[in-house]
């Protein structure tokens, strides 16, 4: 199975309101980084991947398993896929802490992280009370946390100033470099990435297209 | 002065009961209707709210007609369980249950609207069960709607009368609410004993209504930190 590790397939088409999702790809443990407008079907994309949308054909392969055929779909708790929301979708009613505990996995790990993303002075605050880039360090520790086989990152810069941006980009590249796991990041910023995607694709109304 | 507090305490134990069965069903229709379209969603929903706008009358009118004595769903529970619900406190909880459930069905489904979506998205996909989602994350974070629906649905079942009498009628000691005492007190000329009853019904009322609007302002201070 060695042939099958740490590799994403997907072949799915899904019908939206105004047109339809059309996406065939192949990623290995690098960073493939979705382009294009707003609506034009990146988020859903993610979705289907992560099991919260539902493709109307096709299939989804994750290190060799199905997580989605005609006939199969594996659910959403089962795909061990780390996900961060564009809003980040951090539980206001929990603390730091007690939001990247809710699905860990190994706490030496996690201690490690925090470290690293130096988020461990802010254990007890509520997400209210921390910055966004504060915020976005939190939503890519908790995702880890549970040991993810492939992370999806929606937007997760969009709503940082600049020089908050330019740390959090080097901090996902370091990242990446040490878990080797595919990535796919959704972004509106060319620059980002050019920076930060080992391939890019254009997401043109449901069409994945490769720039 | 001597004043028999049997109706106080029948009011309130019949209104909590309704009010917890209420809750239970309420939230569980809530949860499954609040963010899920499907076909005859419409029809259902504004058969839940019906009680709210029919006359009370006409809601006890259709609760004897399922659990008389001589109806299908009476001779029923008399068969099997040996229940019988009309002229009992049974029907006066189903009486202030029915009306009641509008209230805390709309509470309950606003609350379970408010938050955002993804959160629940989120927790599935860290693992958590449906079940696990539902306590930790879906429950806490509505539980202030919740809560004004609870505190609606009580108010609107301690008030309950005209259906009460339908089902239950008016038997002292039993079935004799504060509602229906007002009523048999002004009825008879005992205007003292029906004025007590209506001090209190009213302090208790406007209590419920200080204290429910007292807190949603402190969640809006919170939530607008002001």
């Amino acid at each position: 199975m060695d042939g099958w590790d740490n590799m994403l397939e997907v072949t799915i088409e899904k019908r939206l309101r105004h047109f339809h999702l059309q996406a065939d790809f192949t990623m290995k443990d690098e960073i493939v980084v979705l382009t294009g407008k707003s609506g034009s079907g990146k988020t859903t994309l993610l979705n289907c991947i992560a099991g919260i949308a539902f493709p109307d054909r096709g299939f989804i392969r994750l290190n060799g398993h199905v997580l989605f055929s005609e006939n199969d779909s594996v659910p959403i708790q089962q795909r061990h896929i780390g996900y961060v929301f564009q809003n980040y979708a951090l539980f206001p009613h929990m603390t730091v802490m007690e939001n990247i505990e809710y699905g860990m996995k190994d706490e030496e790990l996690v201690g490690k992280l925090m470290k690293e993303l130096e988020i461990e002075h802010l254990t007890n605050a509520y997400p209210q009370q921390i910055s966004g880039g504060e915020k976005q360090r939190v939503a890519l520790v908790r995702a880890l946390a549970t040991k993810p086989k492939l992370l999806l990152l929606d937007e997760p810069f969009a709503a940082l100033d600049d020089e908050t941006k330019e740390k959090s980009h080097e901090q996902l590249i370091r990242l990446h470099r040490k878990w080797k796991i595919p990535v796919i990041l959704v972004t509106h910023s060319m620059s980002e990435a050019e920076k930060l995607g080992d391939v890019i694709y254009k997401m043109e109304y449901g069409n994945l297209l490769q720039t | 002065m001597d004043v028999n507090f049997a109706p106080l305490w029948i009011s309130l134990k019949t209104a909590t009961v309704a009010t917890i069965v209420v809750f239970v069903f309420g939230i569980v229709f809530a949860r499954l209707f609040a963010r899920r379209e499907f076909p005859g969603k419409t029809v259902l929903e504004s058969l839940f709210l019906l009680p709210m706008v029919l006359p009370p009358t006409v809601v006890g009118f259709g609760l004897l007609y399922l659990f008389g004595r001589n109806a299908f769903l009476g001779r029923l529970l008399e068969e099997l369980f040996g229940l019988q619900i009309v002229f009992t406190p049974y029907s006066v909880v189903l009486a202030a249950a029915v009306v009641s459930f509008p209230l805390m069905y709309q509470s309950a489904k606003a609350a379970f609207q408010q938050y955002d979506a993804s959160l629940e998205q989120v927790a599935y996909t860290m693992g958590a069960s449906r079940f696990r989602v539902f306590w930790t994350i879906s429950f806490p974070l509505a539980w202030p709607g919740l809560m004004s629906g609870i505190v609606l649905a009580f108010a609107r079942a301690l008030g309950e009368f005209g259906a009460t009498l339908m089902v239950a009628g008016y038997i002292p000691g039993v079935t004799e609410t504060i509602p229906l005492a007002i009523y048999f007190a002004v009825e008879s000329g005992d205007e003292m004993t029906a004025g007590i009853w209506v001090v209190i019904s009213s302090l208790l009322g406007f209590l419920m209504l200080l204290w429910l609007n007292g807190r949603n302002e402190r969640i809006r201070r919170r939530l607008t930190g002001e």
